[in-house]
């Protein structure tokens, strides 16, 4: 008997549906490799976002003009006539004439010019000028030691002239056009840093300081978004070592935990990619001490881990080893601070750092809550010295 | 199949857990296979196709509504990529010509006889052209209009593949129990 077209496409269909094809671990394993390989690329592409962010941030703050204020206000001089105009708006020329006073002052240009340019400079007012090293302290100093030498308070010029050549030669307002000069022809430098830590680390999946001792390495780089915050990023190579109870183990999916697991011993190596913001909480001659909180990506590189059954009804203890199985993208929270002692005469810091990693998400296989702490020795190089 | 087990791994696929996804890979990879393999040329095609289509599960499983059953969801994700398979393969090459009129009768019970294996054998020696619409029209149950839609081609050019696929496929079975019987 023959069979019309929709009597051979139902056969067809019963056929093809009525079987079912293994499944094959191979697959999966190709699978896992592809997800793998996606995991990676989407890493890098936040990375490079984060990168560019940065950057940008990075060139924001130093395309600024040393010349206005944070609030956009401009340093302002005014004249006899009280009309005020914009340093920064003055022809070069005029602006050294205001300023640069070393000349007249060490008496080239006569006394009356030394008169003349006190009296351009009795009105000057300034607020919150950034400064050359961005702290305006310099000039609001200037000016408090400026007030009582103007013209009404002039005893004589000879009295007026010590102390003012002083403060005049002390002016920062020079530094600054001189300071401005540079950074038109190469640009401000970048206050940038690297630093090397390394020491041991605790792991638990329990408390969050002590347990398993480990140890963590790694390079760091950072740099200065403002005159006290750092953003640093880098690379540490961790050794991660600890025990966890049968139900912290939970790697969900078709996991059938068994009965007879008392708990599992793990050791992983992990590269951790950090991105945290530094607070330079005080700084004096010597020491400084850095506030540091950031988040962590882990990469599990290698994984180890020990089953271990109940010793008189379970079976033997059974091991698992995976290689970058698993990543964790933005996932621990880094939380540490910093006490560094400044070597002498060189842009050297060695630096004390206690530090807890808490994670957002399970870690490893596992999804294990694993907490770590520890105290690393770092040793922090800024590539430009700071004018602070 | 477990509701409350598949929605958890999905739970889980959403948190991008590793061990959700391989479990719902798991549950849903002979489903994938018994469609993939009908528009792959061969297994390791077939393997390919499901590996993209659990890509995307993956990649855009927040958008699955779990109010909704996965299958189906599922089962459009695979059409879709082997769809976009068939798209990368027709750029390398024209769709075929209908010739020759074959005048094979079918046989009741040839295709009970026959082999799964053997059956998806015979599909896979299909051109690229003739087992899609085959596929989708016979067995995922797509009309002409949706055919030609999905695959960027006319009604009529659906119909004539579809003609096709069929009586070379009449004839692959004729001839293979011929062979048989001698």
């Amino acid at each position: 008997m023959e069979l019309n077209d929709n009597e051979f496409d139902a056969a067809f269909r019963k056929k093809v549906f009525d079987t079912d094809p293994q499944y094959e671990e191979a697959a999966w394993d190709q699978m896992e490799r592809k997800l793998r390989r996606r995991d990676r690329i989407v890493l890098m592409r936040r990375s490079a976002l984060v990168l560019l962010i940065l950057l940008a941030g990075v060139w924001g703050y130093y395309a600024i003009d040393p010349f206005t204020t944070i609030s956009g206000k401009k340093i302002e001089v005014a004249g006899h006539d009280g009309t005020r105009e914009s340093l920064k708006d003055k022809p070069k020329a005029e602006v050294n004439a205001h300023v640069n006073s070393e000349e007249a002052i060490n008496g080239r240009k006569g006394q009356k010019l030394i008169s003349a340019d006190l009296a351009k400079l009795r009105p000057v007012t300034v607020t919150g000028i950034k400064t050359a090293d961005g702290s305006g302290k310099q000039i609001e100093e200037l000016v408090a030691v400026i007030k009582p030498l103007l013209p009404d308070t002039i005893q004589g010029e000879k009295t007026v002239m010590d102390p003012l050549r002083q403060t005049i030669d002390n002016l920062p307002v020079e530094k600054m056009v001189q300071q401005d000069k540079r950074d038109k022809k190469a640009g401000r430098g970048l206050p940038l840093s690297m630093a090397l830590s390394a020491g041991p680390e605790f792991n638990s999946v329990s408390r969050v300081i002590g347990g398993n001792a480990g140890f963590t390495a790694g390079l760091t780089f950072g740099v200065g978004i403002s005159g006290r915050m750092d953003l640093q990023a880098g690379l540490r190579y961790s050794m991660k070592q600890y025990s966890a109870g049968a139900f912290d183990y939970n790697p969900g999916g078709s996991w059938n935990r068994s009965n007879a697991l008392t708990g599992v011993d793990a050791s992983c190596a992990v590269l951790e990619i950090p991105l945290q913001a530094s607070y330079l909480l005080t700084e004096d001659r010597g020491r400084s001490i850095r506030l540091n909180a950031g988040i962590s990506s882990y990469l599990m590189l290698k994984e180890d881990y020990k089953f271990r059954y109940d010793y008189a009804s379970g079976p033997a203890s059974r091991y698992l080893e995976k290689t970058n199985a698993n990543q964790h993208l933005m996932s621990v929270v880094d939380l540490s601070a910093t006490y560094f002692f400044k070597v002498q005469d060189s842009h050297l810091k060695l630096g004390l750092e206690p530090f807890v990693k808490i994670p957002l998400t399970g870690v490893g296989e596992g999804r294990v809550n694993l907490k770590s702490s520890g105290v690393s020795l770092k040793i922090r190089y800024d590539l430009e010295r700071k004018n602070n | 199949m477990d509701e409350l087990l598949i929605q958890d791994l999905i739970r889980g696929c959403r948190k991008k857990e590793r061990k959700s996804q391989k479990g719902l890979y798991q549950l849903f990879y002979s489903y994938a296979m018994k469609m993939c393999i009908r528009y792959a040329k061969d297994k390791e095609e077939a393997l390919e196709l499901i590996n993209d289509g659990f890509m995307r599960v993956f990649t855009n499983i927040h958008k699955y509504d779990p109010a909704k059953p996965f299958r189906p969801w599922l089962a459009t994700i695979m059409i879709n990529t082997s769809i976009d398979h068939y798209r990368k393969q027709v750029k390398r090459m024209e769709m075929e010509e209908l010739n020759a009129k074959h005048e094979m009768e079918d046989r009741e019970g040839i295709l009970s006889r026959i082999h799964y294996e053997d059956l998806i054998k015979l599909v896979q020696r299909l051109s690229v052209a003739y087992r899609t619409v085959f596929n989708l029209f016979a067995i995922d149950g797509y009309s002409h209009e949706e055919i030609a839609s999905m695959l960027s081609i006319s009604v009529g050019t659906s119909k004539s593949n579809l003609f096709k696929a069929r009586e070379q496929l009449k004839k692959m079975l004729n001839s293979r129990e011929l062979a048989d019987h001698n």
